[in-house]
């Protein structure tokens, strides 16, 4: 009983061993079993068919030999010929099986790997999420409605995931390794949210947020980093960590439900104007183009208007900060004069997906 | 016993309960011109030293409600209110039940409310609410603004702010002067006035509530329909962004 044990031990360490080889040397193996397919065609076309066809149809019979079918298979004229149909029926066909397999061992290990957010994004310009709550989903949403790619970086895969085209990698968003794995060095943006875990008061998850942000912030400065706050007393903190652009979740909400109050029938305009994945309109930012340097901004707004969009203003970026800030003039005067770098903002029509 | 000598505005707006950003939509309301009551169980802290007039009390009860004005005034706002760590269904229901106390008083006042799962809606409308406001779903579509439009969100800001006294949006009823007129000359009259007209809103009449169908960008030739609004930007704060035009 203990040596029929010790022998299936043996027998699985060997094949572990031999898997091991394999996957080693899996680049040598292809190449000698395309050697292999290649020098074949190459001297069936030569020997049995006397160099006429095509070499293409040379490879076909070929292939055919592989699995036993055909004329070539079972009647070769030339000595050399059988001697093809010998090495492909047995070690051509041994190579065909090898090969496959470890194909497909990559692919199941390449899924899985994915499933269980152990890849490496090889996404550009891409955005990345640091951490998940329940807003989450929903600014997944509209990301992906404004046509980019998205990286989630979360400890654990949460369930709605699996609904949405994006990268998931596993692991503690303030780890550089793991946003080195999301892509974070040809990332666009990254958006940092507010996670929040029992016991931790607002304060603690701010602090857990603006790590993460000096994390992103050092491996990639030029990133544009967004950061959820719930207390705005700790801007300080976050403004030290070079964040370009911070979001109070509260004060937003409190402005907006101020202003469907105040402002009767608002509402369904705001909504409309934040979101891009109905089919309605959205706030648009774009880089002003350099062919209108040193031209009115009124020649501008008219040919946007002209093109169905209806300019709000302009940006030009704050020189003072270290961090990527930009002040805006709403509904400058018509005379203004382009200077770039500039954006312009704008309501325009969603593509309606 | 602080509501017996509460000297309620008319016309006033009303803040139904009170949450972390109950302060900062006060302050907002303030800001654009509109007098204020707040029903709350106690009396927040925050308005300790404040002159708001403050009613305590149930916030879905008709005494307390009637206390507060509810019959006088123009707007309900019905705040989130969450009490320790209640779920949001439960959260919902309770706001949901004020808003039908504030309806069932004053069917004609404007209410909006906040609520935190977006399922409840089908509540809140067979409650003929007017506004239903999905929290995590405005600040979701915030965030992903301000990640996919690098520089915007201070734009954004402005925007939606009016306590900054800078620029706001705005609407207003279009007056009767203008039936008929095209929009075009409208948004005109509107931009010489320093301002930028934005769209027009149109009640729709087959919603018993007060439900406005935006248009953003109009064509200059469609004919003005009383009642209308227009949507603007004003440019800077000032008295006439409620009034008629």
């Amino acid at each position: 009983m203990a040596s029929n044990y010790s022998k299936k031990v043996k027998g699985l360490k060997r094949g572990a061993n031999m898997a091991g080889k394999l996957h080693k040397y899996f680049f040598w193996v292809l190449l000698g079993f395309l050697a292999l397919i290649s020098g074949s065609a190459y001297l069936y076309w030569k020997l049995e068919r006397g160099g006429e066809g095509s070499i293409f149809e040379a490879l076909w019979t070929v292939l055919f030999t592989l699995i036993g079918q055909g004329e070539f298979a079972n009647n070769p004229h030339t000595m050399i010929g059988r001697v093809i149909v010998f090495a492909l029926s047995i070690v051509g066909i041994s190579m065909l099986g090898v090969v496959l397999s470890e194909v497909l061992t990559r692919v199941m290990k390449y899924n899985l790997r994915n499933m269980l957010g152990l890849n490496a994004c090889r996404y550009e310009g891409h955005t990345i999420l640091c951490g998940w709550n329940n807003r989450a989903e929903l600014v997944l949403k509209e990301l992906i409605a404004s046509r980019q790619q998205v990286a989630v970086l979360v400890r654990s895969k949460p369930a709605e995931l699996s609904h949405y085209d994006v990268f998931f990698v596993a692991g503690e968003p303030t780890h550089e390794a793991r946003l080195i794995q999301a892509g974070i060095e040809k990332a666009e943006s990254a958006i940092v949210f507010a996670e929040p875990q029992p016991g931790l008061t607002n304060d603690d998850l701010d602090a857990r947020t603006v790590l993460t942000a000096l994390a992103v912030e050092s491996l990639r400065p030029e990133i544009y980093t967004v950061v959820e706050l719930l207390n705005p007393a700790n801007e300080r903190h976050a403004r030290r960590a070079c964040v370009d652009d911070i979001v109070y979740c509260e004060s937003t909400l409190a402005d907006i439900v101020a202003a469907c109050a105040s402002q009767q029938g608002i509402s369904s305009f705001i909504g409309d104007i934040l979101t891009y994945s109905d089919s309605g309109s959205a706030l648009r930012a774009a880089d002003i183009e350099p062919q209108w340097e040193g031209r009115a901004t009124g020649e501008l707004f008219a040919a946007m208007q002209g093109d169905g969009e209806l300019p709000l203003g302009i940006m030009t970026p704050d020189t003072s900060s270290g961090t990527e800030r930009w002040s805006h003039e709403i509904n400058p005067p018509a005379s203004r004069v382009v200077r770039l770098p500039m954006r312009v903002v704008f309501i325009s029509k969603n593509s309606g997906k | 016993m602080t509501a017996i000598f509460t000297d309620i505005p008319q016309g006033h707006t009303l803040i139904c309960g009170w949450n972390s950003h109950a302060l900062k939509v006060l302050r907002e309301l303030e800001a654009s011109g509109h007098p204020v009551a707040v029903v709350a169980r106690r009396r927040p802290e925050e308005l300790e030293n404040s002159a708001v007039p403050v009613v305590e009390g149930d916030v879905s009860d008709d005494e307390t409600l009637k206390r507060a004005g509810v019959e006088t005034a123009a707007a309900a706002v019905i705040l989130a209110e969450s009490a320790g760590s209640l779920p949001a269904d439960t959260v919902d229901a309770r706001s949901i039940l004020t808003a039908l106390a504030v309806k069932s008083l004053h069917p004609e006042i404007y209410s909006v409310l906040e609520i935190i799962n977006p399922e409840n809606e089908r509540h809140a409308q067979n409650a003929s609410i007017d506004n239903v406001v999905y929290c995590n779903r405005l600040i979701a579509n915030y965030i992903a603004l301000c990640a996919s439009q690098r520089g915007i969100s201070n734009f954004a800001n402005d925007l939606f702010s009016h306590s900054d006294n800078r620029s706001s949006l705005n609407t207003m009823d279009l007056d009767p002067k203008w039936q008929s007129r095209p929009i075009g000359e409208v948004f005109a009259a509107i931009r010489a006035q320093g301002d930028l007209p934005l769209g027009i809103m149109r009640r729709d009449d087959n919603d018993s509530r007060q439900v406005w169908r935006h248009e953003i960008n109009p064509a200059a030739g469609t004919k003005a329909e009383l009642p209308m609004k227009v949507i603007y930007i004003s440019c800077e704060k000032t008295e006439q962004n409620a009034g008629k035009r």
